[in-house]
């Protein structure tokens, strides 16, 4: 087991918080969830990746809200009633994240944990800590540290500005 | 003895006592070092010879007395000021006692008899040292000289080394934890010196002493030759408490209340079981009276009757703490502190502008506003009232008088005019201007640059000053302008030739077209990395690093640097920034269904071209517009940051025109909303790295608005299409 899955059982207890997105249940570490607040009017930040919405205004302090659904690589959708913002502080950088819909707590056994699950095209594995089997449930346990990595949104900015700089060159050119 | 003898005498001492005219009479009395006290000790050994030489064992003696003195200064066993004052008392008498003895005057009673009074009242100071020794011992110290109590030398001197006690104490038990981190001891021994330094240079013998006991521990622990055993523990927190409880001593004499002797024998204990010496505490010398009787320094150096009167209060010694309120007068005052960790006053700052926000929100809201009942407007307008100037007391926490950098700056000045030999007369005004804490922080450096400029470029040197005053102005001025503070630095030297500015210019490739160019964009070049047009480096400036320095500081304390000059006048920079780094004015302007805050400091001015002021190359006819003359880039916000606008025509739209490096730029939005006053927030890790935008802030309507920064968007663009 790694060190982050053991500190999942050590430190969280087992206990995840659970949401859907799409058809999946996910779950990540219940130390590392802060809050869950409704959906609110969201203020983009220009030049930033598709999956970063921009910025709330949470009782006065301003945090970024990503939206996981076009994180993971699925097709942006409208947020409904039952979408929510779950705001998880990872090394003490609080960040909101975009869900469909929230399920709840749930307690999980060392014994129905497995790790490195071998999955499918559309999610990214490296975002995964492991999965959990109840019953029926199937819980993707999420690695938030991996998820909110800032490597990854800067190298997409990067991408950006080159877009920017191939228009600039464009309409010097003109 | 014979009138030759006299005469061969005479001529003998001439030559020591002129040096000691200069170099004694001249020494400052709270500032000087070993090598000064050398040069004090060289003519009073030449004197001894003579002395000696002649039989003349009075004088002898009291040079011997002058110089135990000096050696007592050198080895910090007295203050400079208490030793100086004394050496000083003693030889002029003795100067004066010799030419008339010279003169044929051989009755030395009155000499013997001073000198009897002298060395009786030079006991006390004595003490300190005796009672320093000791293991058992209390000691209550000499009040400080009166005039570093008034101009709050010693406030200062009490809140740094309650500070610096107070991290000391965190460092140790943090060492304690974990005897791995060396660095700490580091710290220790640097708090634990400057606490040696302050005190020496002020004349506190005793809590200088316990520095630099501590200190050397402290060094041989940081160079490997002892380890960290409890022992050397107990010590250091002895010295802290001591220390601790000789500062509190101080304050309680400074502030005229009963003043307790503090037991400093526990500190001396533990340093003889840190340094395993086994001296007998029999050995030491009995221990003398635990105040210095008297032994004002201030007053030694007056007059002997001075002198006489002191010594006789020392036949019946006061009570200390009586002297102590005695001595009171005037007595400054101090202030108590409270150190609170900046990020709290941050949060209250921020909490409080949340809190504006919401009130105004609330008078604004239409069912309160359309209520009938009277109270409660008047209730609101008085809870509006309240919150105002809540606001200005929680901004004003941050802030402090500009003078303490102007003073810093004025010292600078003294040094530098005595350095290239130009006489300069330093003029200051609005030193009581207040600003933020973290302006003043960051402002010594850039305005220190500044005034070097003008001092070594700017002012000729003498005889070069034509028809001007042969003294140089320099002048700091600083003010309020609505919620900007500006500071400015002005000389009346040769000023800037925009000539030479241009010729250098285009020789670093700055410059492309230099007709195109107006004064105030030439000027703009003394800001540009490398860019120095001193013929000669000099040690005070010429090395053209400087200046982008000084820019960069002021732009990150979001001001702005305005150059005037005039060849052959006089420069003039003026530095405009806002009051406080957290609140600013700012213009919400939207674009599409965005809004951004453009800061109120960056804006020149809004206008709303027309057509025919539109100009552009072909296909393209308004990529430019004419605005007084000149040719003003127009950047569409739409465009760099990709929004869906609602006007494209800059006729129809709002420009906003900011200058950026020493170019004026358009900045095309929507329309202007309105102009409010913002906390600024950081957006954070994430967006640090995007470009134009400075931070984000919580607008009226509880919404996110995101800060704009023109300078560092217009590079940004700059940057993209360069690559």
């Amino acid at each position: 087991m790694g060190d982050k899955a053991k500190q999942l059982f050590e430190d969280s207890g087992g206990k995840l918080l659970t949401f859907i997105i799409g058809n999946q249940e996910y779950g990540i570490q219940i130390l590392e969830a802060r809050e869950v607040v409704g959906m609110m009017p969201i203020e983009p930040v220009p030049q930033t990746p598709k999956f970063m919405k921009g910025v709330i205004n949470l009782r006065g302090s301003i945090i970024p809200v990503i939206d996981l659904r076009t994180k993971f690589g699925m097709e942006a959708k409208e947020a409904t009633a039952e979408s929510c913002i779950v705001k998880v502080d990872i090394k003490g950088r609080a960040t909101g994240c975009i869900v469909d819909f929230l399920v709840g707590v749930v307690t999980i056994d060392a014994k129905e944990f497995e790790e490195s699950p071998e999955l499918g095209h559309n999610i990214h594995t490296d975002f995964i800590l492991g999965m959990a089997k109840l019953d029926k449930r199937v819980i993707i346990i999420l690695d938030m540290e991996a998820v909110l990595s800032n490597d990854e949104l800067l190298e997409i900015h990067e991408n950006h500005q080159t877009v920017e700089a191939t228009k600039a060159e464009a309409s010097a050119a003109e | 003895m014979d009138s030759a003898t006299r005469e061969t005498i005479r001529e003998q001492l001439a030559g020591p006592r002129a040096q000691l005219e200069a170099n004694l009479l001249n020494a400052d009395l709270r500032e000087c070092k070993l090598t000064d006290l050398g040069d004090i000790m060289l003519p009073f050994d030449a004197l001894t010879q003579v002395y000696h030489q002649h039989g003349l064992s009075d004088f002898e003696q009291s040079i011997a007395f002058c110089n135990n003195l000096l050696g007592d200064i050198a080895t910090e066993h007295i203050s400079h000021f208490t030793g100086l004052s004394y050496v000083l008392a003693v030889y002029e008498l003795m100067d004066e006692v010799t030419a008339s003895y010279l003169e044929g005057n051989e009755d030395l009673s009155n000499f013997h008899q001073f000198l009897e009074k002298i060395q009786q009242t030079f006991k006390g100071v004595e003490n300190v040292k005796a009672a320093l020794a000791a293991p058992e011992q209390t000691i209550v110290q000499d009040m400080p000289p009166m005039d570093i109590v008034q101009d709050g030398s010693v406030s200062d001197f009490i809140s740094e080394v309650t500070e610096g006690l107070e991290l000391v104490e965190e460092s140790l038990l943090e060492l304690e934890r974990d005897p791995g981190q060396l660095s700490l001891v580091d710290t220790v021994f640097r708090m634990m010196h400057t606490i040696k330094g302050t005190s020496g240079f002020l004349g506190m013998p005793t809590i200088g002493k316990i520095g630099h006991r501590t200190e050397d521990i402290l060094g041989e622990i940081r160079d490997g030759k002892r380890g960290l055993d409890a022992n050397v523990f107990d010590l250091m927190f002895r010295s802290v408490d001591t220390l601790k409880n000789l500062i509190a001593q101080l304050v309680a004499m400074v502030q005229g209340k009963p003043v307790e002797p503090v037991n400093i024998g526990k500190f001396f204990k533990a340093l003889e079981t840190v340094q395993g010496s086994l001296t007998e505490p029999g050995a030491t010398p009995a221990p003398p009276p635990p105040r210095p009787p008297a032994a004002s320094p201030g007053e030694a150096e007056e007059s002997i009757e001075e002198v006489e009167e002191s010594s006789a209060s020392s036949e019946a010694p006061a009570a200390p703490a009586a002297e102590a309120s005695g001595r009171k007068g005037s007595a400054g005052k101090i202030q108590e502190m409270l150190k609170v960790p900046a990020e709290r006053l941050d949060e209250l700052s921020n909490l409080v502008g949340e809190m504006v926000v919401a009130l105004s929100l609330l008078t604004q809201n239409p069912v309160v506003f359309e209520l009938a009942d009277r109270n409660v407007h008047a209730q609101l307008d008085h809870l509006d009232k309240i919150t105002e100037s809540l606001r200005d007391k929680v901004l004003g926490i941050r802030m402090f008088p500009i003078g303490t950098v102007f003073s810093k700056l004025s010292r600078q000045v003294r040094d530098l005019s005595q350095k290239s030999g130009k006489k300069i007369n330093l003029e200051v005004i609005g030193a009581d201007t207040l600003v933020d804490k973290s302006i003043i922080d960051n402002i010594y450096a850039p305005l220190m640059h500044l005034v070097r400029n003008s001092i070594d470029h700017g002012i000729e040197p003498p005889g070069e000053r034509g028809d001007k005053p042969e003294e140089g102005l320099v002048q700091l001025k600083a003010q309020h302008l609505g919620d900007a503070i500006e500071i400015e630095i002005s000389d009346d030297g040769k000023g800037l030739d925009p000539v030479k500015l241009l010729d250098k210019a285009e020789e670093k490739g700055l410059v492309k077209n230099r007709e195109s160019l107006t004064e105030k964009e030439i000027f703009a070049f003394i800001f540009a990395a490398g860019f120095s047009t001193a013929k000669v480096v000099t040690d005070i400036s010429g090395r053209g690093v400087g200046m982008d320095v000084v820019r960069r500081t002021i732009e990150s304390l979001r001001g702005k640097i305005d150059t005037q000059s005039k060849l052959g006048e006089g420069t003039r920079f003026s530095l405009k920034m806002p009051l406080t780094t957290s609140i600013i004015e700012g213009l919400v302007i939207a674009v599409g269904g965005h809004r951004f805050i453009m800061p109120i400091l960056d804006v020149l001015q809004t206008i709303t071209p027309t057509s025919g002021d539109l100009k552009g190359v072909q296909g393209k006819e308004d990529e430019f517009f004419l605005l007084a003359g000149e040719m003003i880039p127009i950047l569409r916000l739409y465009e760099i940051y990709r929004i869906e606008p609602k006007i494209t025509n800059p006729s129809k739209s709002v420009v906003v025109v900011v200058t950026a490096g020493n170019r004026k730029y358009g900045i095309m939005v929507d329309e202007l909303l309105h102009r409010q006053q913002i906390v600024i927030q950081p957006l954070g890790e994430r967006f640090k790295h995007l470009k134009g935008l400075s931070g984000g802030t919580i607008l009226g309507d509880g919404r996110v608005g995101l800060i704009l920064d023109p300078v560092s968007l217009i590079q940004g663009l700059h940057l993209h299409q360069e690559s």
